[in-house]
């Protein structure tokens, strides 16, 4: 199931920038959540099994930063996707703060949760000295796994 | 002062490729002027009036003197011979080439130093009293706590976006010089019944065009949650803070929109989250900060040709009138028996307020060396210090500040005036400030009157944003375009202590013309109102009011 309306603790479908759907299967568990959203309610329904995409339109948008740790310390242990249009320069923190993979925006016009899927890029691990607010731990690296 | 370990020179040397390759890509047309703005202003690049201006970091105003050297080599060798020191502590560099801001970046990682998050809309440098560690009334030594809170704000992955700039400061004194609550937060070091060291935590406050004293958030915040406590504030502002209106995305916003109690609330339920996490101070990882700040090199035994005797003999009796009266402006006991702090003015005649040569650089850097352990350290108003330097040596380093112009004797005076770059460099600003300051300290030159006018602050700011801190001076000065003119506000009865206010605007604002002038006026209503010589600026207008100032400002 995804966040298409069937469970109320998930972020309304009526914010998403497009309708998941995947016409060649099953839809997978894929909960959309934007930059802006206010409440953190939904992020207690997570279970593992949940796919979370979090998407913004600017670069330059500090809050997908906060929501994946957010996300991570409420200990979703899923995927975790930020998707935007982010400069190579942003990936290591993207990373950092507990995203999986990155999604280019772009990629989300064909409207298809197929397409998400298909044009997920996995997030290296960053390089260099950890930070004391790191929130990248084996349980939540998705670096690994394919889209 | 703090020596680096291998992990933070690696972390500057790795910054230094990083804004390398931006830069490339930037002058190769890879990267948009939208895209580079950011990251250009994270390592400190504004693009000002004429040229390019880097802001390079001073945390909490500690240098020593081979950093000092290098600041004065890319004075000569990326700029035009001079740095301005910043109220925050930092130096400004108004005159680069952004093709060579890479390399400049370079020389300084050689030292130790850095330009990272000095502007944009992150963490800023984080800035404390200039007598931490040296002041006896302190509670403790603030600069390990600021080293801790700049290694956990510098690139911290989540807080590089911030709805706009942030900036902290640590005092650890009752008597605060860092001027916290005018801060984003305000951290102030005070002990309990228990006698356990904590933190105070003011948040919201700030200047620019809604000023703001900071409120108390936390009355003890034990030191071992500095850092969890700190995230959660940012974590709120982060996701909370308004980001469709430049001028209203500072925290300050936040609070008064949300009340200091919801927000309050808000911190805590993100601080409950992570308090015990691996943020969690252990005893050994502040101590193991504490150990890398070096102890002060305390200079007693100098070569015997710069010795003097003590007493004073064989001086001329007018060598030791200046002598003493410099001594009694510009220096102060330290808590360490025999040593003193000794401020070097950097408001100079006919110079803008905390410039600084190339050529005085290397001096003091100098004199730093012989007198002071070889450290030197930027003010809040703009000046440097020498933060211990023996007694017996006062009278030598007078002499040679003497020889390098370098002695002027207006600490804590009106001609130690607080000034923003104005329209001279400033691409924001409304009005000129620098030729102010100077008419106004040309006004008062006679050393016996700016002795007996005591400390009076005045700061001038020549937009709304406010960098030179109009709104906590005693005598504030705004400047206001009118239809393509200049004008100026002024402000009476603010001040950037522990008793932090916010002036009073005084009337409507006079004209370039007269500015100066009517500055002069209040203050010669000032000398003729106070009870005595004890009475300050602030308390005579809180006893007198804005009335007998207004009468001579515009003949009410």
């Amino acid at each position: 199931m995804g966040n298409s309306g069937t469970d109320p603790a998930l972020p309304d479908p009526a914010q998403m920038p497009f309708t998941p759907s995947s016409p060649g299967g099953p839809p997978p568990d894929l909960v959309v959540v934007p930059s802006h959203i206010e409440t953190r309610s939904w992020i207690d329904a997570l279970t593992p099994d949940h796919c979370v995409l979090v998407y913004t339109e600017r670069f330059d948008d500090g809050r997908v930063f906060s929501l994946g740790r957010q996300i991570r310390i409420a200990s979703f242990s899923g995927r975790l996707i930020a998707a935007g249009e982010f400069l190579p320069d942003q990936l290591d923190s993207l990373a950092r703060c507990g995203f999986s993979h990155h999604l280019p925006l772009s990629s989300l016009a064909d409207g298809s949760a197929g397409a998400v899927l298909e044009n997920l890029v996995a997030l290296p691990r960053p390089a260099g000295p950890d930070h004391p607010g790191d929130h990248f731990t084996p349980e939540n690296d998705m670096s690994s796994s394919t889209p | 002062m703090y020596q680096y370990s291998q992990t933070d020179q690696h972390l500057v040397d790795q910054r230094v490729v990083q804004f390398r390759n931006q830069t490339d890509r930037y002058l190769n047309g890879d990267l948009s002027e939208d895209q580079f703005r950011p990251l250009r202003l994270m390592n400190g690049l504004y693009i000002q009036r004429y040229a390019p201006m880097l802001r390079i970091a001073i945390p909490y105003g500690e240098l020593n003197s081979r950093q000092l050297r290098m600041l004065a080599r890319i004075a000569r060798q990326y700029d035009r011979g001079y740095g301005h020191i910043t109220t925050r502590q930092n130096i400004q560099f108004n005159w680069l080439k952004l093709e060579q801001v890479p390399d400049l970046l370079a020389d300084l990682s050689l030292v130790q130093m850095h330009a990272i998050q000095t502007s944009g809309n992150c963490i800023r440098n984080i800035t404390s009293d200039h007598l931490a560690g040296i002041d006896a009334a302190e509670i403790e030594d603030p600069r390990p706590w600021c080293e801790i809170i700049r290694q956990w704000a510098t690139l911290h992955p989540e807080f590089l976006y911030l709805p706009r700039k942030f900036k902290i400061a640590v005092t650890g004194s009752e008597n605060d010089r860092a001027a916290i609550l005018a801060h984003d937060i305000g951290l102030r070091l005070v002990r309990n019944p228990g006698q356990e060291t904590g933190f105070q935590v003011f948040v919201g406050g700030g200047l620019g065009r809604t000023p703001v004293v900071g409120k108390l958030l936390h009355e003890f915040l034990p030191k071992h949650h500095l850092l969890s406590y700190l995230e959660a504030i940012l974590r709120v502002y982060n996701l909370h803070g308004r980001r469709d209106n430049k001028y209203k995305a500072r925290i300050k916003i936040l609070v008064n929109s949300m009340g200091i109690q919801a927000f309050g609330q808000a911190v805590n339920d993100r601080f409950q989250e992570i308090r015990d996490g691996k943020l969690t101070l252990t005893d050994d990882r502040i101590e193991q900060i504490k150990s890398r700040f070096a102890r002060p090199v305390m200079n007693v035994s100098l070569p015997a040709r710069i010795h003097c005797n003590p007493a004073g003999a064989g001086r001329t009796v007018p060598d030791r009138d200046a002598f003493e009266n410099w001594k009694a402006q510009n220096t102060l006991r330290s808590k360490y028996a025999s040593f003193h702090s000794v401020f070097i003015s950097l408001k100079k005649e006919n110079v803008a307020p905390g410039d600084i040569s190339a050529e005085e650089m290397d001096v003091l850097a100098g004199l730093a060396d012989r007198y002071s352990g070889g450290l030197v350290r930027t003010t809040h108003r703009q000046n440097l210090l020498l933060p211990l330097v023996h007694a017996d040596h006062l009278y030598p380093l007078w002499k040679d500040l003497q020889k390098s112009g370098q002695s002027n004797t207006n600490i804590q005076t009106v001609q130690d005036i607080i000034c923003c770059p104005g329209l001279e460099f400033c691409s924001l600003a409304n009005t000129t400030s620098i030729p102010i300051a100077i008419e106004i300290q040309n006004r008062f030159t006679d050393p016996l009157e700016l002795k007996s006018l005591g400390d009076i602050q005045i700061k001038i700011s020549g937009c709304m944003n406010a960098c030179g801190h109009h709104h906590i001076g005693h005598i504030g000065i705004l400047g206001v375009d009118k239809k393509g003119e200049q004008w100026f506000q002024i402000t009476l009865g603010g001040r950037a202590d522990q008793n932090l206010k916010l002036g009073t605007r005084l009337g409507p604002a006079v004209s370039r013309d007269h500015i100066s002038g009517c500055v002069e006026s209040v203050i010669r209503q000032y000398l003729k109102l106070r009870s005595g010589p004890d009475e300050t600026f602030p308390d005579t207008f809180e006893r007198v009011g804005l009335t007998p100032f207004k009468e001579v400002v515009y003949g009410q």
